[in-house]
């Protein structure tokens, strides 16, 4: 895919460590234009879950070094409220559990959040109910979960599925997914991935960070990145993964130990 | 303690005569025996280990008058009223300053067998039902400050239902403060008594305004099988020490359920006393305390299991913001005998600022076999990665802030037992949570 248009992420040698920690990543430069699906793999330990944390704004990470640019906006200068009202989406790897508030409530919370920072109106309660309903739908959840609180007993598959349906409500121009495969079995799996194919569009981009490749038979991304050490090692396409898959991490990463 | 106020104590004695019952030897004794009782033991000091956590020296420091009756003749009171109250109960009895207004009361009409009206009315019509239970179970003796309001109380809400009698409607008592520039004492006072087998509702609230000492006291006797639903509803002023000692007596098969929240006052303890006299009788406390600035509550309960197969539950939930104090101290005694019992006690604490600090206290004093008691205390702040959630939703912090203190605190709200009280409950707690320094009425 090529495009003149300027990229909806360009990550340009960005260096981050643990607060008060050691460094994670080592100069990681990413391009997302709009409507792209990417997919980041590496072992554990390299770096991915970091990568989506910094860019989601997770204050136990310190940036050192190097930019971030979404959709025009230097967004390592943004809150990470700010960084989802212009449309950046975090799926946890571990979705927190919120007792006491439930999942209608703080879906439309969010929903109307966002709304208002683009000066958009609010939905009513009964708007919003619609909304959920079918987006519930989509992703074959049991109403009953939209009135429990957030997460709270939820199975590991019904957190992720909370996930997406969170995805679908707020429809954000960036996606990012961290290991949102783990912890599933097939058929949550393919729940899981229904719900993101259906959101794929040609305005929506999705950053999908996993261990294993399996997720990527359900989700065809355009491009996958390798990170190994706080960097990325290999990138190509789809055929990257069928590689890996053959040889394991150990591969690139005897390979890959420096810059590729 | 200070000279002045020493003197401003003894002088009240000469307001006895003038109070109702005056005419009624036995509360006349009764109110005399109190005072004195009140001058020999003086103003608990937090030296000492059951007023640890009180912080009373504002009444051994500076004279505090009682209150005159005021009337609630103003447009502004009348406003003031409305925010208050907004509609809990259709049965509601005012007091201001511990003096009943009619004017604004609606104690409506009740069926047989009820009686819902303010104590002196009720001494004059029931002298012997209000002379049998007024005083007697927080004996002047053993509570200072109770003995001070039964020697000085203007009125009080009286609340009787014969047996049977299960009025679905709840009943309110009102107390309001309008202090003025000076430091005043007011001891709002109720009395209710369950017939065996009836069941009601009760809301006090207590609210106002002034540099004044509330000092209210609530006895609760409860016959057979019996069922009280109380709620206690603190929201005072910044400037008023609060001090309220409950005691419940319940025979077998009687429930009680105190419901309380504590959102105002400068000092403000509760002090819940309850004797389970009798097989299955059951007693419950769900307790909200929220602090800010420089306010510091005080939850002490009594739990006294003096029979077999009895129940007492207390569940405690303290926000604290700025440098406010928490602190509960909460004792269960099983009697010798009481095998059977059954108890349990948790206290959580959200601590929001590294300047305030809960202190918890539990005591199982246990002289039965066969005894289930379990205690548990815990303390935290936000959950940093629930915050982080939130935000990543988009809901900024002071709304990720509110939405994860609101979930704390409403699982005490939820369960007070009427929506109307809940639902002032709910935005009385989000404006705490917004603004923590505020607490009592706007201006």
């Amino acid at each position: 895919m090529t495009t003149t248009s300027e990229p909806l992420l360009a990550v340009r040698d960005l260096h981050a460590r643990v607060v008060d920690g050691a460094g994670i990543l080592r100069g990681i430069s990413l391009t997302v234009q709009q409507g792209e699906v990417h997919a980041i793999m590496g072992p554990i330990g390299s770096g991915k879950s970091t990568l989506a944390g910094v860019l989601a704004g997770r204050e136990r990470f310190a940036v050192t070094a190097g930019s971030v640019t979404f959709d025009g906006s230097d967004l390592l200068a943004l809150a990470p409220e700010e960084r989802a009202a212009r449309g950046l989406f975090l799926g946890f790897q571990y979705p927190v559990e919120i007792p006491g508030i439930t999942n209608a409530y703080f879906l439309r919370t969010a929903l109307n959040s966002i709304r208002k920072a683009n000066n958009k109106p609010a939905l009513d309660a009964m708007e919003f109910l619609e909304l959920l309903k079918a987006r519930a739908r989509m992703m074959e959840m049991d109403p009953k979960f939209l009135n429990r609180s957030v997460n709270e007993g939820f199975s590991g598959g019904e957190k992720k599925r909370n996930e997406i349906l969170q995805m679908a409500i707020l429809e954000p121009k960036l996606a990012i997914l961290d290991e949102t495969d783990s912890g599933l079995d097939i058929d949550a799996l393919k729940v899981v991935a229904a719900g993101v194919n259906a959101l794929r569009s040609p305005e929506r981009s999705v950053i999908l960070v996993t261990h294993y490749q399996r997720l990527l038979d359900h989700i065809v991304p355009d491009f996958i990145h390798v990170l190994a050490h706080g960097r990325i090692v290999r990138s190509g396409g789809r055929d990257l993964a069928l590689e890996l898959e053959r040889h394991g991490y150990g591969w690139i990463e005897a390979g890959g130990s420096t810059p590729a | 303690m200070n000279a002045s106020a020493t003197a401003g104590f003894a002088a009240q004695r000469a307001l006895i005569p003038a109070l109702y019952g005056g005419g009624i030897p036995a509360l006349s004794a009764l109110r005399e025996r109190a005072h004195a009782a009140f001058l020999e033991r003086g103003v608990p000091t937090s030296g000492e280990d059951e007023w640890r956590y009180a912080d009373l020296e504002v009444l051994t420091q500076t004279p505090h008058e009682v209150a005159h009756a005021v009337g609630l003749a103003g447009s502004r009171e009348r406003a003031l009223l409305e925010y208050l109250l907004g509609g809990f109960a259709p049965g509601r009895m005012v007091f201001v300053n511990g003096a009943y207004a009619p004017a604004v009361s609606e104690p409506a009409t009740h069926a047989a067998g009820i009686t819902f009206q303010p104590l002196a009315a009720a001494a004059a019509l029931h002298g012997e039902l209000v002379t049998r239970h007024l005083g007697k179970s927080l004996a002047a003796e053993l509570h200072p400050l109770a003995a001070l309001n039964t020697a000085l109380h203007r009125d009080g809400l009286f609340l009787h239902c014969a047996g049977t009698q299960r009025p679905e409607a709840p009943f309110h008592g009102a107390f309001l403060a309008a202090g003025d520039d000076k430091p005043r004492a007011i001891h709002p006072r109720a009395l209710v008594v369950l017939e065996e087998g009836a069941a009601a509702t009760l809301i006090l609230s207590f609210q106002g305004s002034g540099q004044v000492f509330v000092n209210p006291a609530v006895e609760v006797t409860l016959g057979r099988d019996a069922v009280l639903n109380l709620i206690l509803l603190q929201e005072e002023s910044s400037a008023t020490t609060h001090t309220l000692a409950l005691h419940a007596s319940l025979a077998s098969g009687a429930h009680c359920h105190v419901h309380a929240a504590s959102l105002g006052g400068r000092f403000a303890r509760t002090e819940v006393h309850a004797h389970l006299a009798d097989r299955h009788a059951e007693f419950q406390l769900d307790a909200l305390l929220i602090g800010g600035h420089e306010q510091a509550h005080d939850l002490t309960a009594r739990i006294h299991h003096d029979a077999r197969d009895t129940k007492s539950r207390q569940a405690l939930k303290a926000v604290l913001d700025g440098s406010s104090r928490g602190a509960f101290s909460g004792r269960v005694e099983v009697s010798p005998g009481a095998d059977g019992t059954h108890a349990e006690q948790s206290c959580r604490s959200l601590i929001l600022s590294p300047d305030a600090a809960m202190n918890t206290r539990p005591e199982l004093v246990i002289h039965a076999d066969d005894v289930r008691c379990a205690h548990g205390a815990t303390y935290g702040q936000l959950d940093p990665e629930a915050l982080f959630y939130l935000r990543s939703r988009g809901i900024d912090l002071p709304e990720a802030r509110r939405l994860l203190t609101r979930a704390f605190a409403d699982e005490i709200i939820d369960r007070f037992p009427l929506e109307s009280v809940r639902r002032h409950l709910h935005a009385r707690v989000d404006g705490r949570i917004a603004r923590p320094d505020e607490t009592g009425v706007p201006a």
